[in-house]
């Protein structure tokens, strides 16, 4: 058996979580059950634009087609396989922003036009893989240790 | 297993500030920053689309 066809051990999920899905009708569901707490809403993952939400031990994270997921805040999600056909969306997920500085009679004190401000700074999303040698291969490479590899990590920016 | 201590820092992007207003109106709102997203997955497969793009500020207002 050459090294290409054992088996690795990358692990980042065990799957019992069940599956986290936006079918085609448009139904969010995590192992069925559509009103897991860390949906906002039928159609949104997290709970606010400043909280973490990770999802655990998914077995597969699909998106239908022609589907959207909304995303609040940081998302992260750990599956065996995510799929996604349809689309993702964190656009204006991240924090709110700020006003212009007001005069005292509650009018903006800079400038000279009604333009609004910039939009936020972009969020971003990751895309990481990693490897791992199950502790057979390390025997075979003499190894005497296991470890996880940081094969590629792409971000958008 | 994926090794959590890795130094990855990712968060929701910040919104812009407001636009300033004239001597007569109010700022605008600022825009929204996106949101950020991480996969841990053995296998990807994207046949769609990931945003995570802030929005655009709001018009100062004629109130004033």
């Amino acid at each position: 058996m050459s090294i290409s066809q054992l088996p690795l051990c990358t692990s980042y999920s065990d799957g019992s979580a069940g599956n986290l899905i936006l079918d085609a009708n448009g139904n969010l569901s995590l192992n069925g059950n559509t009103n897991d707490p860390r949906f906002f809403d039928s159609a949104t993952l997290g709970t606010a634009p400043d909280v973490t939400t990770t999802f655990d031990d998914i077995n597969n994270f699909i998106i239908a087609p022609g589907q959207t997921v909304h995303v609040l805040g940081m998302l992260i999600v750990k599956s065996k396989r995510t799929q996604i056909d349809g689309e993702l969306n964190g656009n204006d997920g991240g924090y709110a922003g700020g006003f212009s500085p007001l005069d005292t009679n509650g009018h903006g004190k800079n400038g000279n036009t009604y333009s609004g401000g910039g939009g936020g700074s972009h969020g971003k999303f990751c895309v990481l893989s990693f490897d791992c040698l199950c502790p057979t291969i390390a025997n075979v490479l003499n190894l005497s240790f296991t470890c996880c590899l940081l094969i590629s990590l792409t971000c958008s920016w | 297993m994926y090794d959590s201590s890795l130094p990855l820092t990712l968060r929701p992007g910040s919104g812009g500030g407001g636009g300033a207003g004239s001597s007569s109106t109010n700022g605008g709102a600022g825009g929204t920053g996106g949101a950020a997203i991480i996969f841990y997955s053995e296998e990807i497969v994207l046949n769609g689309n990931i945003y995570a793009n802030g929005s655009n500020g709001g018009r100062g207002d004629n109130n004033g």
